[in-house]
Order: C-alpha cells, then sequence, then structure tokens
C-alpha cells in the first residue's frame, strides 16, 4: 500500500486523529505538546501517530493534507489545522461542539 | 533563511500584504496582513502561506514557521497598539 493510501486509510477508521511528533505522554516539540494539552482538554479520545517514530509518514502526510507543519489535526477525514488553529478552535467552543457533533454520528 | 528571503517568497502571491517577521536562522513567526485573506477560513490561510515553504518546512531549514494571518480590519480589531509578547 502506498504511504498516501496508508495514511487516508488511518482518517477515514479514526474520527479523530492527530500526526504529532513524540507520543502524548512525552511530545517531542512545543506545538505537538499545545495540541495534545487542547485535545486532552475536551476530554474525547483520540487516535495520534508520531510521525518522527515513523518518517514515511511524516512525508507524506503534507501531499494528503496539503498542510506541511506538525502536529496535524483530523476530524472526519478533513485535516482542520495545527496548534493555533486546534487552539483558536478550542477557545471558540467550536473544537468541542465538532467533538461532540462527531461521536454522535459515529 | 533570512527575513529578506521570507519577504521575496510573500510579495509576489501578497503585494499588499504587512509583513511583520520575527526571529532568525530556521525559527520565524510572521504575522501576514492582507486583503487577500477575507472570507478565507484560517486553516487555508495557513495552508497558502505555509505552502510557500513547504521545501523548508520539509526539510527543516524553517523549524518552526508560525504563521498568523490577518485582514488589516481582522488586525484592527485585535487592539489599540497593545501587543502580547509571545516569543
Amino acid at each position: 500500500m502506498k504511504t498516501t493510501d496508508q495514511i487516508r486509510q488511518q482518517i477515514k477508521e479514526h474520527t479523530v486523529i492527530l500526526y504529532m511528533k513524540g507520543t502524548p505522554a512525552e511530545p517531542k516539540c512545543g506545538f505537538s505538546a499545545k495540541a495534545v494539552a487542547a485535545m486532552s482538554s475536551t476530554g474525547f479520545d483520540f487516535a495520534y501517530v508520531d510521525v518522527l517514530a515513523s518518517p514515511r509518514i511524516k512525508e507524506a502526510l503534507p501531499e494528503v493534507s496539503d498542510f506541511p507543519t506538525f502536529p496535524q489535526l483530523f476530524i472526519n477525514a478533513e485535516i482542520i489545522g495545527g496548534s493555533d488553529i486546534i487552539e483558536a478552535m478550542l477557545a471558540s467552543g467550536e473544537l468541542m461542539s465538532m467533538l461532540k457533533e462527531t461521536t454522535i454520528t459515529q | 533563511m533570512k527575513e529578506e528571503d521570507i519577504r521575496r517568497r510573500i510579495n509576489p502571491l501578497f503585494p499588499d500584504a504587512v509583513l511583520h517577521i520575527y526571529g532568525q536562522d530556521c525559527s520565524f513567526e510572521l504575522q501576514v496582513i492582507s486583503e487577500a485573506f477575507a472570507g478565507q477560513r484560517p486553516l487555508k490561510r495557513q495552508q497558502t502561506i505555509l505552502g510557500l515553504f513547504k521545501d523548508d518546512l520539509q526539510s527543516g531549514t524553517l523549524h518552526p514557521l508560525s504563521v498568523k494571518a490577518f485582514t488589516p480590519s481582522e488586525k484592527a480589531a485585535l487592539g489599540d497598539g497593545l501587543v502580547r509578547l509571545t516569543l
């Protein structure tokens, strides 16, 4: 399977998925740490991929998302954005309502 | 990368943009203020700007590059000259 197809499968199978540097318990970059903190504060579960442990995915993901930096959050197989956007959407309440909607339709 | 390189990359696409560039070497924070962002979601704005630096971000020549994109009226609404320092 091509790596881009593998990514498309991951974002389809996991409604909420964060591509990050490091793990939620041990983020390896301040921006990934911010994204994890924002996501954790919602109380919703999310899948994650450590792109540092998988250089293949790190290289191919920007092609799928048209977004060249990490972290990257996907909800319903759609790119939401990086840490700035995640934090802004948490503050505005948009992230919460999106996650609630997602779990209802799951 | 130098400030000038960043300006040269952004200018052709956003000739009207006011650019504020903070940082040096491979680590920068950009503020791009342009009417071109009107009606665009934050994701689209970041995709456009970050896309101009795709190869540098992939290779690590730039890391991190943080982008904040505003229209002039959004920027004006942010405050009366009080700037929160985040660097």
